[in-house]
């Protein structure tokens, strides 16, 4: 990755394919950002890695750049550019893994296991340098992470500790400040609710967390339609479940205030 | 057997056809066209959810120190393995199956072959020009290696058939070289809508 020659500038292509036959393709960001690396130094890429730069910093790698650097630096055995790249890969990977570490039930050691697990098989595509199967880490690095944890991990990654989401679910009759009320009383989150969510996520437990960011992302409590991939379906609850989970949340949320408010 | 499909595979493709977050229309869709994997694709996008939204988690010192530990060991253990077998040939396709996970009859079926087909690939008994490109790319893909070591690896001479170490109900026959048409056309375990399909490749 020294001198540069007109090839090793060039961006290589994603061959993988869709099942309706076309071409995986880079995100645009990824793809500029690659382009741009490729023109620069070994020691310009390795300042880059250097401190723990925030995703919105300019000079901030994405992850796709970094898989895709990675398999640069094993086509030319480039130890040290390996080693410097994948650790800050691994860092984000177990820092995304974390997210699920609720499911393990605050045992470390079936977690280390699994991200270990998680970790040797995203590796072994990563540097399959003859093989196109890193092209979707290469797309959509968080998602690859994802269908590879999936593989492992028979269980759900998205579940409750059920013995720390034993919200008081009491209080039913109670009139309070209701700014979220229609996330338990209708399957749609107004703007609003929308917001004090997105404001207030990191003040909620884990639990809570996981059954706000599915209410962002569209996912209903519950459904007529039995073949609707719903909340209360997924965790394994009653739809009066997710409910009581929800009038807790709220309790936290309006506990909060938000910067706004 | 014929058009089996592996998890990942799903995965991958419910996540590529939507790039930019979930739509749970086309989840319901998949699930609909991939019963068998209902339950981990509904968990794929709860999880994609669950990355959206969830806040970003900060390492502390000693995981930090953990993780690192964990991660410099796997890839010691995967650069050390690389270096022991580097990749530069195929030397039989089923073996390279078995790597996936993938025996031989689920081999045939993630191509959409039969067994029988599979055989005479791996004993590269098919004129090499009479096989469809689609075959060869298919291969290439299920094997997750490149188009162009399939073809090189089906260019070689015919494998003698004396390692045939499967199961068989009757006597090994010797196999002669035919095309890949004729071949298809004298499969007596394929029906006669997947010997179309295959023929019009």
């Amino acid at each position: 990755m020294n001198a540069r020659d007109a090839d090793s500038t060039r961006i290589k292509t994603l061959t993988r394919r869709t099942r309706q036959g076309e071409l995986y393709v880079r995100r645009p960001d990824a793809q500029l950002q690659i382009e741009k690396i490729l023109t620069l130094e070994k020691a310009q890429i390795l300042v880059m890695l250097e401190g723990r730069k925030r995703r919105d910093e300019a000079d901030y790698l994405l992850d796709e750049t970094i898989v895709y650097l990675l398999r640069e630096a094993k086509t030319e055995n480039d130890n040290e550019m390996i080693e410097t790249l994948y650790l800050e890969l691994n860092r984000r990977i177990f820092k995304l893994l974390l997210k699920f570490r609720d499911g393990f039930k605050n045992n470390h050691a079936d977690f280390e296991d699994f991200g270990q697990k998680v970790e040797m098989a995203i590796l072994k595509k990563v540097f399959d340098i003859d093989s196109n199967s890193a092209d979707f880490a290469q797309v959509q690095f968080g998602l690859f992470v994802i269908s590879e944890a999936k593989g492992i991990r028979k269980q759900h990654l998205v579940r409750v500790n059920w013995e720390e989401a034993m919200f008081d679910g009491g209080r039913e009759g109670e009139e309070e400040d209701n700014r979220l009320e229609n996330i338990s009383s209708a399957n749609e989150l107004s703007a609003e609710s929308r917001l004090i969510i997105q404001e207030g996520l990191r003040n909620l437990s884990p639990e809570q967390q996981t059954i706000a960011a599915m209410l962002l992302d569209g996912f209903q409590i519950e459904s007529k339609n039995a073949k609707e991939p719903t909340i209360s379906k997924h965790l394994g609850v009653s739809s009066r479940t997710v409910r009581n989970w929800i009038k807790e949340m709220r309790r936290t949320l309006t506990g909060y205030q938000g910067e706004a408010r | 057997m014929m058009n089996e499909t592996n998890l990942q595979d799903v995965l991958e493709e419910y996540a590529i056809s939507e790039p930019t977050g979930n739509n749970l229309a086309t989840l319901q869709q998949m699930i609909e066209k991939y019963p068998q994997f209902a339950a981990e694709l509904q968990d794929f996008a709860a999880a994609r959810a669950v990355i959206k939204y969830a806040p970003e988690v900060e390492l502390n010192a000693l995981e930090e120190a953990r993780y690192q530990e964990i991660g410099l060991n796997n890839l010691r253990a995967v650069l050390s393995a690389k270096a022991v077998q580097p990749p530069t040939s195929l030397h039989s396709l089923t073996e390279a199956a078995k790597t996936k996970g993938l025996n031989r009859s689920k081999f045939a079926a993630a191509l959409g072959l039969s067994v029988s087909l599979v055989q005479y690939l791996e004993k590269r008994r098919l004129e090499f020009a009479s096989i469809p490109q689609a075959v060869i790319v298919k291969v290439a893909e299920v094997l997750e290696t490149g188009e162009e070591l399939v073809a090189n690896y089906l260019k070689l001479p015919p494998n003698p058939a004396t390692n045939a170490s499967f199961k068989a109900s009757g006597r090994p026959e010797e196999m002669q070289s035919k095309s890949f048409d004729e071949a298809v056309r004298e499969d007596q375990t394929l029906t006669a809508e997947e010997k179309r399909k295959l023929l019009e490749l």
